[in-house]
């Protein structure tokens, strides 16, 4: 329930809003939540605030007056948030149905200082035998680079490791390039691959320069399978995103475990990134380490709790990094670069609904952010989702964004489920679905994709599994698919 | 219950994308059709043995198109998407054409897996994908990969299988 102070908050506007967006902020709501439609005593209570708030910013001279008193900044937040319904009315039936909402959460320039804040960084990279040649070569490379363009107030650290961690620099500022860039120069390949030992030496070295005006953020880069500590990496991940540190995982070639390291990345809001060639690592880290660069709102979690009769079954971020999320809140979304902005998509499945009410309540939640700008702003975002139910399917077409995030996403669950009865051994149907995937594919135009798909399920006939590089092909080619280019 | 017209697949009430094959489940003309909730599968079938079709069209409105084969009687009305291709589906392709000829003994009558495709807009075209043994309309032998205008009452003939296309516009 919205109890705000802020009449633009109540609203779901801001300061800048026009009259226009006043009226239809009033409208929409009052569709939904009038007592004549709505008797539930917590909408009218809602609605009678929104109305208040209406009154006075529709009218000229009462929002002057507003305008220039102290409440109206009082926590103002620099946010828009939106929701979307795939139906504004659920149907009231002896079965159980299906609702899907699109959250859209998007930072107002001018109320956030351009000023991008300073990065607290650790490269943690595999040095394992496997990365000799090309691979090595590549990421130093990059390394050097980066650590050229990093800026004055940056921090960065460097751990590599095999069997062992070894910090090779320091968190510490300033730094001087010259120096990093022979010690980088130096690494040597050789030995396993322990993702925890280089992981944990990383994290710490985040957190002990860890501040909430700093981006602080690992990335793990590796090319192997780590063995017998992966739990222990993801328990290290979940210490991280409780304390605000991003890891993003950078897996190269087609050697290593992508679940587990999407699973690390995704605990924290980050996500995990696929290189099947050594050339693609300097592209794809320099596109990472802008993006945080350009980060306004951070370490955003999404808490909420479900309605009664409904369930989350599956939540993915769409933007700004595509990655599914799990379903139990809180859940870790990481944070928004300032020209982009944060998109997730919600299924709620929803038990045969009761015949007395007329709304159904389908999560009430808030969000929580740092705004690195600034420490002491306001951070919590409260949001409602509910629905009317009415006697009748009435049949309104979902909203169009709403449509085609799902289209894409429909592409990327079906390969979720191939994965799933691959590991099952339910080969019949694995084959049968990834033969409705390349078709979906090829009639888009990605023939590439439907292409190596078709390959696949010869493998799958062959050796009932996947190949290495197929799997994490469409893992990942699905998946980018999501994005906007 | 929401009925996927690719592949019959049933799917919840409120869902928007097949989660068996991927196909979309909802367009701007249903209105209803497929959602209603009292529907049940069998009354919704994919192909309906008279030849009213159930939606009265409207102007402005693209053109509604359906098949009749002309040796069974049957009619299959084409809705829910602007192409469509014609074909016999089979379990071993990767690519199932959307209107599967297999129960008008296509594969008898010598129809491609993926033989022809239709496309609605404002003109109905017709074009054959490379089938095997070639697409005739009103008896006239056509080029392959070339969309041509396909006329009300006029007959298409995929292999042997005679074909009578309705234009309702």
């Amino acid at each position: 329930m919205s109890t705000s102070p802020n009449f633009y908050t109540r609203l779901g506007l801001t300061k800048g809003a026009t009259l226009e967006d006043i009226r239809l902020a009033y409208r929409q709501a009052a569709r939904y939540l009038h007592p004549d439609v709505n008797q539930d005593h917590d909408a009218t209570e809602v609605f009678m605030q929104m109305k208040e708030a209406y009154e006075v910013l529709s009218d000229p001279v009462k929002r002057a007056a507003y305008d220039g008193s102290p409440s109206s900044d009082e926590d103002s937040i620099p946010l828009i948030l939106n929701s979307f319904y795939s139906r504004p009315v659920l149907t009231r039936i002896d079965q159980p149905q299906l609702v899907y909402v699109l959250l859209e959460m998007i930072p107002i320039e001018d109320q956030i200082s351009d000023s991008s804040s300073p990065l607290n960084l650790c490269l943690v990279i595999d040095r394992s035998t496997s990365m000799q040649g090309e691979r090595m070569d590549m990421v130093k490379k990059t390394a050097i680079e980066l650590v050229h363009q990093l800026r004055p107030d940056d921090i960065l650290s460097i751990v590599v490791f095999n069997d062992r961690a070894e910090l090779l620099l320091p968190a510490s500022q300033p730094f001087k390039p010259g120096d990093i860039e022979s010690s980088i120069r130096m690494i040597q390949t050789g030995g396993g691959t322990e993702i925890f030992q280089g992981l944990e030496t990383g994290f710490l070295e985040v957190h002990r320069k860890r501040k909430k005006n700093l981006i602080n953020h690992l990335i793990l880069i590796t090319d192997g399978h780590t063995y017998g500590d992966e739990s222990a990496c993801l328990q290290l991940g979940n210490r991280a995103a409780s304390q605000g540190i991003g890891i993003t995982g950078l897996g190269i070639g087609n050697e290593w475990n992508d679940a587990f390291l999407d699973d690390l990345a995704s605990r924290t809001g980050s996500s995990s990134m696929y290189v099947a060639e050594p050339v693609d690592i300097g592209r794809l880290l320099k596109r990472k380490l802008r993006k945080l660069g350009q980060i306004c709102i951070d370490h955003i979690i999404l808490d909420a709790q479900m309605g009664e009769k409904v369930s989350l079954t599956y939540a993915f971020r769409l933007e700004p990094e595509s990655s599914s999320l799990n379903t139990t809140p809180p859940l870790h979304l990481g944070g928004i670069p300032h020209d982009a902005k944060l998109k997730l998509i919600l299924e709620f499945f929803l038990d045969p609904l009761p015949t007395k009410n007329s709304n159904l309540v389908l999560a009430d939640g808030f969000f929580t952010f740092q705004i690195p700008s600034k420490s002491n702003s306001n951070n919590t975002l409260q949001f409602n989702l509910r629905s009317p139910i009415e006697k009748s399917a009435n049949f309104e077409l979902p909203p169009d964004d709403l449509i085609q995030s799902l289209e894409q996403l429909t592409l990327y669950r079906m390969q979720e489920n191939v994965q799933q009865e691959v590991t099952a051994g339910d080969f019949t149907n694995a084959t049968r679905h990834l033969q409705f995937l390349a078709t979906h594919l090829l009639s888009r135009g990605k023939r590439d994709l439907a292409y190596a798909i078709i390959n696949e399920i010869d493998h799958l006939n062959q050796h009932h599994s996947f190949s290495e590089a197929g799997k994490k092909r469409l893992k990942y080619g699905t998946r980018a698919l999501i994005l906007p280019e | 219950m929401v009925l996927c017209s690719d592949c019959h697949h049933r799917n919840l009430l409120g869902a928007i994308f097949c989660s068996e094959c991927g196909g979309r489940l909802v367009y701007p003309d249903m209105k209803g059709a497929n959602q209603n909730p009292d529907v049940s599968p069998k009354s919704v079938p994919r192909e309906i043995d008279t030849g009213h079709p159930k939606r009265q069209p409207q102007k402005g409105r693209e053109p509604f198109i359906s098949l009749l084969i002309i040796h069974s009687g049957q009619v299959i009305p084409l809705v829910g998407r602007d192409e469509f291709t014609l074909g016999r589906s089979d379990s071993t392709q990767p690519l199932q054409p959307d209107v599967d000829l297999n129960p008008h003994d296509a594969y008898q009558k010598g129809v491609s897996r993926i033989h022809a495709s239709i496309r609605i807009d404002q003109q109905v075209t017709l074009q054959d994908l490379g089938s095997s043994n070639g697409t005739r309309i009103n008896g006239q032998e056509i080029a392959s990969n070339v969309p041509l205008p396909l006329s009300h009452g006029d007959v298409l003939t995929l292999g042997n299988l005679n074909i009578q296309v309705f234009i309702h516009t």
